[in-house]
């Protein structure tokens, strides 16, 4: 092989993984988060017959004997009334207990504390089918169900093998925002058939919400901060995420900007100054966290939150795991609690 | 340290193994087979033999247990066929570049289809995860091509490709990274799939991998001779008549392309690759014609152990068989090479 | 017999060289000056551009304000965030930079360097275990903790690799440590996501960065970097002979083996107390000493400083470049190094002339 044949070679290896690196960085700088864009706030004045529920969700189906359920995954037809339901995420739990039902099966990471008090009173026996990362096929098959209500983001892979076992719908709960929630318990209820409990429930839902922001000042213009909080990361989450999305249906309005589609984003202690947020929630994880390192420096102290007492620790499971209707009540009581005192 | 270890005279054999080959290895074809029933049966949920039994003839008496079968067939099918065809790769990489510490990761393999696969998962997360598996099989084979092209130098020398085997496969980690800082919601997942594991695998999984496994190991095994030419340096098999850099190339292609297909369909499943020649060479001796059927063996003995011992481990818990091949293999590994004092 | 790098040509090459060409122990004063003082221009002027740059805009004329006594917020964010981060991300490279050419020359292979040794990978595996267990730890214990985990990884590769039976080649070493590395790895990555508790802990674990420093960090570096650098200075004059070749070395009187221990510890002390402040930042100590190399040869005597230098300066662009990626928030300064490192270790590993065996 001739010297200049061998340059060539390399010119040409060294030029595949440069541009290799390039179209790294390109694409890098496009979007790549998975949450599609929708409202964060409910839509409240819809006038039809599901109060919050946004208009891509077909109530045709409700109340009839077969019902076919579009999701993230596909469709599915349903028949019957399911009873024995496994829930692969906390929000497909509280889509049951809204309605009444309580599920056989549930992916609770071995952690039944991670299910919020007000679901768990209500939730009763079930049988733990391991991670919500990789839920145990087995123990599924084995409870005989005839409804699963899986994540359409973790459980894409193995849709097709939960679908053999029992009709299987599935819905963004860990990438889904506060509208697609809602959206997604009422199609899990309209799978249950149980549409006017689900109706009934979302009325109700929309009259507490507007209770709570009821309890808010005319004037309240202040803007929230949801952080998690852990040894090594301080995580913002933008606008339109689940928690923010809460929270601003009672009025509370985010400090962060809107930034496009990013799902959270990493702070740090200057990032945070920058922000100057007037109210801080952080769900810290247990142990010692960046919030306490943060915490003896003169710059925290001078965050418009923590100068004006309106910095508050919040529950992880409640404010952020468990996505759904009675969690964001959950949430929507506790911040109006810390921040009117009511 | 002479290259030339891999052949005949320097490794041990059993007396066994010496007088009877044909007669150890269909034991260690027996053993696997019994091991596959059991691995059948064991998990969450226990079946008993008898209907595992029944389930494999097709006879659908009990409903549940035909279902666990219809999942865990797959499984164990695909514990047969990656782990013949990482164990086969393997045998056949440390016989090529002749130094019993190559595997199937070393020359990129691993790491390019890991890479792919994560960047066809985190940056296009609508795609379907059929899609998944090809990226990651042309991933692989693309890590490799390139590695061979950057060692190549008036042909490629075993070292030179060990070399920039290790430096490109660092290069994909990089990548790989990248993608996991810039997808922080989908880090627990990606890094599931990384690890590899059987989980949630189905037919089409193992319809994809059959067809290579089919066709290039019992290739490989016509090729035994070849492979024991080449471990005797390149001079000497030159000196036989043996086109060595064609043949080189062709051996590493078929293990590659073995490799590739094994990590597209079941994740990055570690030290089956490594640590099954080097069982089936003690055993059975350094002759390829012996030594890479024996692999074969080891693979599927092995990696049917990791997948029982992950299901059954910590139920619901599925940990995933990558990991226990890991765990399991390292240090044994390590013990092995320390004690041989090779 | 002392060699005095200042007066030594060049050395007359041994006739037997089984793995790589032998170092020209070289140093042309003007050269090793001008590369030094260019590394000093370089570190100043990413000091200032590192303390630059931020969410908010901060003359810097206030640093000297800053330093005294810190009352505006201004002052306050470049002293207790902007500073330690740049003084962090300087140390924390030097170390590793040093470590890596300290464990080139302990090894005799210019392919060694802490992550490919898997040092840093057991670094980094005992201190998550410890976390995982004592979710409580933080700060001098988890240090000593990786040291132990450097220790045993690093042992574990030599003896695997067969050091001590003569040179080791350099495939040899890297295989070793790259199974070392990728089990340790698999290992760590179990940990933490069977944690499910944080996705930040992974990347730091996994990428490693300096992102949240704090003088925190940099009180518990700084004393083994101190250590670890004074030792490795010393370290020059024996780990010249040693490149010589160990019969020669040997010859010439030195004890080898103890200079290889005593190389040793020094890299774990710098390897394992860098990992547990920042993370295993990747192919620092594969790069920089081999670009210092290029620049004034191999004479450990200038080599181990500039490659302070050197590290400290590289690390730091790195952690400034990462604040671009994704603008205006956090990546972590690994992931730069990561891909700027690696087609130079592949490009390392292709100019590796090594024999046919």
């Amino acid at each position: 092989m001739s010297l200049s044949a061998t340059k060539v070679r390399r010119s040409v290896a060294v030029l595949a993984l440069t541009v290799a690196a390039a179209a790294l960085t390109a694409c890098g700088a496009t979007a790549s988060s998975s949450s599609p864009a929708a409202g964060a706030a409910p839509n409240a004045d819809r006038a039809a017959a599901a109060t919050g529920v946004s208009s891509s969700v077909n109530l045709d189906s409700c109340s009839k004997p077969t019902r076919t359920i579009k999701h993230d995954l596909g469709t599915t037809t349903i028949t019957g009334n399911p009873t024995r339901v496994v829930a692969l995420e906390y929000s497909f739990v509280d889509a049951l207990v809204a309605v009444g039902m309580s599920p056989i099966g549930v992916a609770d990471d071995n952690q039944p504390k991670r299910i919020i008090p007000a679901l768990r009173d209500k939730v009763g026996a079930y049988k733990s089918v391991g991670l919500r990362a990789t839920p145990n096929i087995q123990v599924i098959t084995a409870l005989k169900p005839d409804l699963i209500v899986a994540d359409s983001g973790r459980h894409k892979a193995i849709y097709a093998q939960l679908s053999k076992i029992a009709p299987t719908i599935a819905y963004a709960s860990l990438n889904g925002n506060y509208q697609q929630v809602l959206d997604s318990e009422m199609s899990t209820a309209i799978a249950l058939n149980k549409c006017d409990e689900m109706k009934q429930r979302l009325a109700e839902h929309g009259k507490l919400m507007a209770g709570y922001k009821a309890e808010a000042p005319a004037d309240e213009n202040r803007k929230a901060l949801f952080v998690r909080a852990s040894d090594k990361g301080f995580t913002g989450f933008p606008p339109k995420a689940y928690t923010p999305g809460v929270l601003s249906a009672i009025g509370i309005g985010s400090a962060l900007p809107d930034s496009g589609t990013d799902a959270s984003v990493s702070l740090t202690l200057e990032t945070l100054v920058a922000t100057k947020p007037d109210i801080m929630f952080i769900a810290a994880n247990d142990g010692p966290t960046l919030r306490d390192t943060w915490a003896k420096s003169p710059l925290w102290k001078q965050l418009p939150a923590v100068a004006n007492n309106a910095s508050y620790d919040v529950d992880p499971n409640e404010w952020s795991r468990s996505r759904g209707l009675i969690a964001s009540e959950v949430v929507a009581q506790e911040a109006v609690k810390l921040l009117y005192g009511k | 340290m002479s290259s030339a270890t891999i052949v005949a005279q320097r490794v041990r054999r059993t007396s066994l193994a010496r007088k009877h080959p044909a007669v150890l290895m269909g034991s260690l074809g027996v053993l696997a087979v019994v091991l596959s029933f059991y691995s059948l049966s064991v998990g969450a949920t226990d079946v008993s033999m008898s209907d595992v039994f029944k389930a494999v003839i097709g006879d659908t008496s009990d409903q549940a247990a035909q279902i666990v079968v219809q999942f865990q067939l797959p499984r164990v099918l695909l514990a047969w066929l990656v782990g013949t065809a990482l164990a086969v790769s393997g045998a056949v990489m440390q016989g090529v570049i002749r130094n019993p510490l190559a595997a199937p990761d070393i020359i990129g393999v691993t790491k390019g289809a890991g890479f792919a696969g994560m960047l066809l998962l985190l940056a296009i997360p609508g795609l379907p995860v059929v899609a998944v598996v090809p990226a990651a099989f042309v991933g692989g084979l693309a890590a490799a091509g390139l590695v061979y092209l950057l060692a190549y130098r008036r042909g490629a020398t075993p070292v030179r490709i060990a070399l920039v085997g290790i430096a490109v496969s660092a290069a994909f980690e990089a990548g790989i990274r990248f993608l996991l800082v810039r997808n922080p919601l989908d880090v627990s997942a990606a890094l599931i799939w990384l690890t590899g594991s059987l989980f949630g695998r189905s037919m089409s999984s193992v319809l994809e991998i059959l067809p290579w496994v089919a066709v290039l190991v019992p290739l490989i095994v016509v090729w035994a001779r070849k492979l024991d030419v080449l471990g005797l340096g390149d001079d000497l098999a030159a000196g036989l008549g043996e086109p060595v850099e064609r043949t080189r190339r062709t051996l590493l292609f078929f293990a590659v392309a073995l490799a590739a297909a094994a990590v597209a369909v079941s994740g990055t499943i570690g030290f089956v690759g490594l640590i099954a020649p080097h069982m089936a060479r003690r055993v059975f001796g350094g002759r390829h014609l012996a030594s890479v059927p024996a692999s074969a063996l080891f693979g599927v003995l092995l990696l049917l152990t990791a997948d029982m011992l992950g299901r059954g481990l910590a139920p619901p818990l599925e940990i995933p068989a990558g990991l226990v091949t890991a765990v399991v293999g390292g240090p044994y590994f390590l013990y092995l090479l320390v004690k041989t004092g090779k | 017999m002392a060699v005095s790098a200042s007066s030594v040509g060049t050395v007359p090459k041994p006739s037997v060289d089984a793995t790589h060409k032998r170092p020209k122990i070289v140093t042309n004063k003007q050269r090793v000056t001008w590369v030094a003082l260019v590394l000093l221009v370089l570190l100043v002027a990413g000091a200032v551009w590192g303390l630059s740059i931020g969410s908010q805009h901060i003359p810097l004329t206030q640093l000297p304000g800053a330093i005294v006594k810190a009352d505006t917020p201004g002052e306050l964010i470049l002293q207790s965030i902007r500073l330690p981060r740049v003084v962090l991300a300087l140390c924390v490279g030097a170390a590793l930079a040093v470590a890596g050419a300290l464990m080139q020359a302990v090894a005799a292979n210019p392919l060694a360097a802490p992550e490919i040794m898997g040092v840093n990978a057991g670094a980094v595996f005992v201190v998550v275990l410890a976390i995982t267990v004592v979710p409580s730890l933080s700060g001098a214990p988890t240090i000593l903790l990786a040291f132990g985990g450097a220790a045993a990884a690093g042992v574990s590769v030599m003896l695997l690799a067969g050091s001590g039976r003569g040179r080791v080649s350099p495939v040899r070493l890297a295989l070793a440590g790259v199974t070392a590395s990728s089990l340790l790895i698999s290992l760590t990555q179990v940990l933490i996501i069977f944690d499910e508790n944080s996705t930040d802990s992974v990347l730091f674990w996994l990428v490693g960065g300096v992102n949240f420093a704090s003088w925190h960090d940099v009180r518990n570096l700084l004393p083994w970097l101190v250590l670890g650098l004074l030792g490795a200075f010393a370290m020059a004059r024996p780990l010249n002979l040693l490149a010589l070749g160990e019969d020669m070395a040997r010859g010439l009187g030195q004890n080898v083996e103890r200079t290889r221990i005593i190389g040793s510890a020094l890299v774990i002390v710098l390897c394992g107390a860098a990992v547990s402040v920042a993370g295993p930042v990747a192919f620092i100590g594969l790069i920089v000493p081999h670009i210092m190399r290029r620049l004034v040869g191999s004479s450990y005597t200038v080599l181990l400083p500039l490659s302070a230098l050197g590290g400290g300066a590289l690390v730091l662009y790195a952690d400034i470049l990462s604040r671009y990626i994704k603008p205006p928030f956090e990546v972590p300064a690994g992931v730069v190094t990561a891909l700027l490192g690696a087609p130079i270790f592949v490009y390392l590993a292709r100019r590796q002339k090594v024999t046919t065996s």
